[in-house]
């Protein structure tokens, strides 16, 4: 039987050069290939100038977010599509690092300071044991903010919806954390476009949030 | 010289990595972290984040036991934050056999594991989804943790003390000079050219690419790639680590994570370090047989399936699974006749604090200076710390 390949058009650039599509034809499909395991081939077989990032594999450190025909999404669940070419870019609303790698220290630029990751208030028990501990649904892989159409002078959902997160978390530090998302650029600036939403990979729906968020400053006003 | 002037290169920016460039930095010294991809794109990002309490290797290997469990203690406590702690059971399934229990509860004593007997009420009653075939079982202090964001608690704290970290940089050649290890050249993938960078003392804590790393310098590492396949469910069936009371095998130990579960790991002897390939046979037997613990688990929507291949040590030719998980601090000067270099293999992703230690113990004295190690107790700054310096602070506890 032969096997089935698929062309991939990967946005290529650095700081101080212009980006360029370069073309990897004959990548090899199988059943369960992914976008990041192609990632992989065209790195160790094609050329191993590739720059990505990618840690876990499984859709829990976040690092893979990348665009893939237009839509964000994360390489490593995301199946290689049998209709070529693909075509691959670097999310937008994070600066480019190289080829396919952000820059996230634009993406905590304005999470809220020390906030917890580890939260025991996801699985609510009716008995009065405490509820198990879990980490944050929330990888901080970037995709909400690209998804985003509000660009420029605007917090973003990631960081509007870690806000929240720190107020269930740590109710004490509500005063606190609503001062800091109060005004255009924090919760009001959000226009519902609910983008982020639907694109996140993670069930955080950060727009849920953001609502949660401007209410609770409407009953504090 | 000064300690800050020693000019120490660490290459590999997995778990053993990023706890080497902390304790060193504890220590006094500035070290150079290389990366060839992004941090942790090797074996430990792949890892399915079980905190080992050591209860699993009691019968089989003491030792590794006692490691992780004094380890797994240590890092409850220096990085708290980033560890679901919430756990583990060891069950009994059909074929349970009591001379294996006699053999784990003995083990778990004498490694000082603490363990309690749980009947099938007791069982369910902590994870209700559990098989009714399950007879009884043990309470052990597993955990789980995120394999991304617990070696970035090192590198945050490594970073803002002092230590320089570079990904997409990768190392191509090493320059001796008179059996002695005086520099590497680099490139640098995102500015595309290639440095030259002199070293007093080159770590390699590359992982399964370890033999590799030392090759460039004529020097050997004898590794075994032993890989495994984690299937991820779309679901979180089980709050705790669940395991089966029986000696190691694949699809054993369910583990979970956010709104995941994890089920891991078979175990296939490679004869290359860099291998993607996820056989579906490989599949339906890790389901298959967490469905044995946890029925219908394999009806939840599949998330991912995934490799990651363990560095063993030595061991050619054997089976993976009776390979010890212990790790292995090499001293290029003792084996090949080179100075200046040292590598460290084999362990678990539970154990790279304790990596760390024995191998800057190593780099010290061939140093010549006798700093102690302070990892055991300084407690990790948050991992978001890395990427930004207004986040590198230490997370407040719960």
């Amino acid at each position: 039987m032969s096997q089935q390949h698929i062309t991939i058009r990967i946005l290529r650039g650095r700081v101080g050069h212009p980006a360029q599509y370069h073309e990897y034809p004959k990548v090899p499909i199988s059943p369960s290939a992914t976008i990041l395991s192609a990632l992989e081939y065209i790195r160790s077989h094609l050329d191993n100038s590739l720059i990505f990032q990618r840690s876990c594999w499984h859709g829990s450190c976040g690092t893979c977010a990348l665009v893939s025909n237009g839509i964000a999404t994360l390489a490593c669940l995301e199946p290689l599509p049998s209709s070529t070419p693909l075509t691959l870019a670097p999310l937008a609303a994070l600066p480019l690092w190289a080829d396919l790698a952000t820059q996230r220290r634009a993406l905590y630029a304005n999470f809220p300071l020390n906030a917890r990751y580890l939260t025991t208030h996801r699985h609510p028990k009716k008995s009065g044991d405490q509820s198990p501990q879990q980490l944050e649904n929330c990888i901080e892989c970037g995709i909400c903010e690209h998804a985003c159409p509000i660009r420029g002078g605007f917090m973003g959902p990631a960081a509007l919806s870690a806000h929240y997160r720190e107020i269930i978390n740590r109710p004490e530090r509500e005063k606190e954390i609503l001062e800091a998302v109060k005004g255009s650029s924090g919760a009001s600036g959000c226009q519902r476009h609910l983008h982020c939403s639907r694109h996140c990979p993670a069930s955080v729906y950060p727009s849920g949030d953001i609502l949660k968020l401007q209410r609770k400053l409407n009953e504090s006003s | 010289m000064k300690l800050h002037d020693v000019r120490i290169i660490v290459v590999g920016g997995g778990g053993s990595g990023a706890a080497i460039s902390h304790d060193l930095v504890l220590r006094g010294f500035r070290p150079l972290l290389i990366e060839r991809g992004s941090l942790t794109c090797g074996t430990t990002g792949r890892h399915h984040g079980l905190l080992h309490s050591g209860a699993r290797y009691v019968v089989q290997d003491s030792e590794v036991a006692r490691e992780c469990w004094e380890e797994a203690r240590i890092l409850r406590n220096i990085c708290s934050e980033v560890i679901e702690d919430n756990g583990g059971l060891h069950v009994a399934l059909e074929d349970w056999q009591a001379e294996y229990e006699k053999n784990f509860v003995e083990g778990c004593n004498q490694c000082g594991i603490p363990i309690r007997r749980l009947n099938q009420r007791e069982l369910l009653a902590r994870e209700p989804r559990l098989s009714p075939q399950i007879s009884h079982g043990y309470l052990i202090p597993d955990a789980s943790f995120d394999a991304y964001r617990l070696p970035l608690q090192f590198l945050a704290t490594a970073q803002h003390n002092g230590a320089t970290i570079r990904q997409f940089c990768q190392l191509i050649h090493i320059e001796t000079h008179a059996n002695q290890v005086v520099g590497v050249r680099v490139r640098d993938l995102v500015a595309q050219e290639e440095q030259e960078l002199p070293c007093d003392m080159l770590i390699n804590a590359t992982g399964v690419w370890g033999g590799e790393i030392a090759a460039l310098a004529a020097a050997q590492v004898a590794i075994t790639w032993d890989s495994g396949v984690m299937v991820a469910i779309q679901k979180r069936l089980a709050n705790m680590v669940i395991s089966r009371l029986a000696p190691p095998g694949s699809g054993d130990i369910i583990v979970p994570q956010r709104l995941l579960n994890i089920i891991g790991t078979t175990s296939r002897i490679q004869s290359q370090p860099d291998v993607q390939q996820v056989d579906p046979d490989e599949v339906a037997q890790l389901l298959a047989n967490a469905n044995r613990m946890i029925p219908r688990f394999s009806e939840e929507k599949l998330l991912a399936a995934w490799r990651a291949t363990r560095p063993l040590v030595g061991g050619k030719g054997k089976d993976g699974r009776v390979l010890s998980r212990k790790m292995q601090c090499i001293d290029h000067a003792e084996q090949d006749s080179l100075q200046g270099m040292v590598s460290i293999i084999g362990g678990k992703a539970t154990t790279s604090r304790a990596m760390a230690e024995i191998t800057c113990n190593m780099v010290c004295h061939k140093l010549g200076y006798n700093i102690p190690c302070r990892t055991a107790t300084e407690k990790l700054l948050h991992f978001r710390g890395f990427w930004h310096p207004r986040h590198a602070v230490q997370p407040e506890a719960a």
